[in-house]
């Protein structure tokens, strides 16, 4: 791993996610009971929405009081004591990663579990994950693994409707 | 703070004993982490395991014993040990010990009752499902697989969504899947659940029907001499519903395995036989050359039932002292039999972790320590004996079962007993006669009445049931906190239901309130409702009987007249 820069990134294959959500339990006991991951509820299926952690973040940008920032690892985080809850970030992230619901928790943001990843251990949502769906991995090997293989299992017509 | 003895341990909150880690901050918080030093296919935690921490810690922990009369007072526990003791001694007495504990404390009640001389009856509580089908299981004499090997055999057959209880069993699935993309892998269930949508051969059947599906399997693959319980291919299709060249694809991908591996995952509201289902699953293993796994509720139900099993305990009606250590008894009952049970006991003295209805309705309260704190053996669903160690102490006066049965056997002055199990019994598979299984048939299929609906229910790794030890976790708090009840939109369109209406669903045990979820995807005339609330669990006849099968329903919209 790079001393300046975070590479990997969680990813979530999802022909191998069971929807059992103990990523959302261990990251809610890791980060000292905050809700932080949360599910796309569809009826076909209901898979974590963990954040991507942008290289270029919207929540970042969006948040006007500097609470949102992203530091020199390019983790995005939130400074709890500068957030006032405005919501910015939340109506700024394109994926839906930070809800509404979660503005009366001062939007607790994903923080790719820096301090664990330095002790180079992977984030507690990947290292709980008990089907293997969840990978701490470099978004560019995504596609020489065989991610892309399974990932052809997924159809067309609906995102998140799986076979 | 709560000092740390002991890192690492056994997750005892299902039967798989997942293995597990607590490591502690600066500041003194409890976290669970995870091990590295173990199998690639057992490394993570589910959702319960991850809240151990927060069991140990919780602030409505039970850490003193109470005496429960007009007033309520907290007292030693050697006291309150002493009223239970003097009760005893003038009443008969009926104790009931959780599945869930170890079997050293497990043994030590059944021992208690062995040596009062016929003043204490001993019973080990277990789910009627996880009963059931290891009646089957061991009946069939079939070998058990650890959940590491089910990665090494060429064919699985998963009986209901062990992915949706049980979610560290797909790992070794998804590497048997990684390895051969075209490994059969036949899903029996009669919803499309979790484990389902992996299938190559998902057999959705009708509720309750699994057993007939499996009986036409089973002679498919050679099984001989099933008797009353053999069916044809296709009636066992036309009865479940399925087409038959479905089931007979299903059951000819299985014929080619070598080693066929097969999970079976006991729901109550699912099969009203799981005792068929257990001793058919078994036996289409051994004609495979495989062997079989049991998801099973209760982390140490096997254990516990071979304990029950070689001390022949059995309470068939309980005295007018009862001892209840572990299990919420009084959330498992129907109110009917709930309320007959307590009217005929004079003093209730229970033990537990945290505050359950069984606490509320007791007159002596015992502080009981977590599995985690007092540590103790298990036998997993895999049939592995192993033991759980000691993170933390417990908190206050909190004792591990076996220890208050020790106590209780001192005043009463029984000597010479100790906090031990005979690891024989624990490794022996109990003698269950299948002839008499078979000879009872196949039940009836399942049916509603006019005006009903069937319904079935969806399991998750999360008790949320009222005193339910998970449920009262501060996770499960925040992301599921209603039970939910899912309609078939052909099913709900007359009833004027929509998605999100609250609903009252009525059968004849109870009734209970969920949420609905209107989808196209559900089977016409089932309802699927979330059994982790222990309203919903009311709508199910419960343990007495021995049923565990589907239940007719009346459904209406909240507010609305019929």
């Amino acid at each position: 791993m790079s001393p300046e820069i975070i590479q990997k990134r969680v990813i979530l294959d999802m022909d191998l996610c069971v929807e059992c959500k103990s990523c959302g339990s261990a990251c809610f006991y890791g980060h000292k009971n905050q809700p932080i991951i949360h599910y796309a509820d569809t009826e076909n299926v209901k898979v974590p929405i963990i954040c991507r952690q942008c290289l270029k973040p919207a929540c970042v940008d969006s948040c006007p009081n500097d609470a949102m920032h992203q530091d020199e690892l390019t983790v995005s985080k939130r400074s709890p004591e500068k957030c006032t809850a405005c919501g910015s970030c939340v109506r700024g992230c394109p994926f839906g990663v930070l809800t509404d619901e979660m503005i009366r928790h001062n939007v607790p943001k994903c923080d790719l579990c820096e301090a664990r990843v330095l002790e180079g251990k992977e984030p507690r949502c990947v290292e709980t994950c008990p089907s293997g769906a969840l990978r701490f991995g470099e978004v560019g090997s995504v596609q020489e693994s065989k991610l892309l293989l399974l990932g052809t299992r997924t159809i067309g017509h609906h995102p998140l409707k799986r076979r | 703070m709560i000092p740390l003895k002991n890192k690492d341990t056994r997750c005892s909150l299902c039967s798989l004993g997942c293995f597990l880690r607590m490591s502690q901050s600066p500041h003194g918080y409890l976290e669970p982490d995870y091990r590295k030093d173990v199998p690639e296919l057992r490394r993570g935690v589910c959702s319960r395991g991850n809240m151990t921490a927060d069991l140990l810690t919780h602030v409505h922990r039970v850490d003193a014993a109470r005496l429960c009369g007009d007033e309520a007072r907290a007292v030693p526990l050697d006291e309150a040990i002493r009223t239970l003791a003097e009760a005893i001694r003038t009443s008969r007495t009926t104790l009931l010990i959780d599945g869930n504990l170890p079997a050293e404390d497990i043994a030590a009640g059944l021992a208690l009752a062995a040596a009062s001389g016929g003043k204490i009856a001993a019973g080990v509580y277990l789910p009627s499902e996880d009963e059931t089908v290891l009646d089957g299981l061991s009946a069939s004499r079939a070998r058990m697989l650890t959940p590491e090997s089910i990665a090494e055999c060429d064919a699985l057959l998963i009986v209901g969504d062990a992915f949706a209880t049980h979610p560290v069993l797909s790992k070794p699935v998804h590497a048997l899947r990684k390895r051969n993309v075209r490994t059969p892998l036949v899903v029996v269930d009669s919803l499309p659940g979790r484990t389902s949508i992996f299938a190559t051969h998902p057999l959705l059947v009708k509720p309750g029907t699994e057993s007939r599906v499996l009986s036409a399997i089973a002679a498919a693959l050679g099984v001989k001499d099933l008797g009353a319980l053999s069916r044809e291919t296709a009636l066992a299709a036309a009865e479940s519903g399925l087409a038959a060249g479905q089931l007979a694809a299903a059951a000819a991908a299985l014929a080619g395995a070598a080693q066929l591996g097969v999970i079976v995952r006991a729901e109550i509201g699912k099969a009203a036989n799981w005792d068929h289902v257990g001793l058919l699953s078994g036996l289409i293993a051994s004609a495979k050359g495989g062997g079989v796994t049991a998801c099973l509720t209760y982390g140490n139900a096997l254990g516990a039932y071979r304990l029950a099993r070689a001390a022949g305990a059995r309470t068939e009606r309980p005295g007018e002292t009862a001892i209840v250590l572990g299990t919420d008894v009084v959330s498992v009952l129907s109110r009917q039999e709930c309320e007959r049970v307590l009217d005929g006991i004079k003093t209730l003295a229970a033990a537990a972790q945290l505050p359950t209805l069984t606490l509320g309705a007791a007159d002596i309260v015992l502080p009981l320590a977590f599995n985690f704190e007092a540590g103790g053996t298990i036998v997993t669903g895999s049939g592995e004996v192993i033991h759980v160690d000691s993170l933390s102490d417990a908190p206050g006066e909190a004792v591990s079962a076996g220890e208050i049965v020790l106590r209780l056997a001192k005043v009463m002055g029984l000597r010479g007993m100790e906090r031990k199990v005979d690891l024989q019994i624990l490794e022996r598979m109990p003698e269950v006669d299948a002839r008499a299984m078979v000879g009872r048939g196949q039940p009836e299929v399942p049916k509603a009445r006019a005006g009903e609906l069937l319904a079935v229910t969806t399991s998750d790794a999360i008790h949320f049931h009222t005193g339910g030890r998970t449920g009262q976790c501060a996770w499960p708090s925040t992301i599921a906190p209603y039970p939910v009840a899912t309609l078939n939109v052909k099913d709900a369109a007359p009833l004027g239901i929509e998605r999100g209406d609250e609903v009252v669903l009525t059968s004849s045990e109870g009734d209970g309130r969920a949420i609905a979820d209107v989808v196209k995807g559900q089977a016409a005339g089932v309802v699927a409702v979330s059994v982790g609330f222990a309203e919903i669990r009311r709508l199910f006849p419960w343990k007495s009987e021995r049923r565990t099968g589907p239940v007719g329903v009346k459904i209406r919209k909240t507010g609305s007249e019929t």
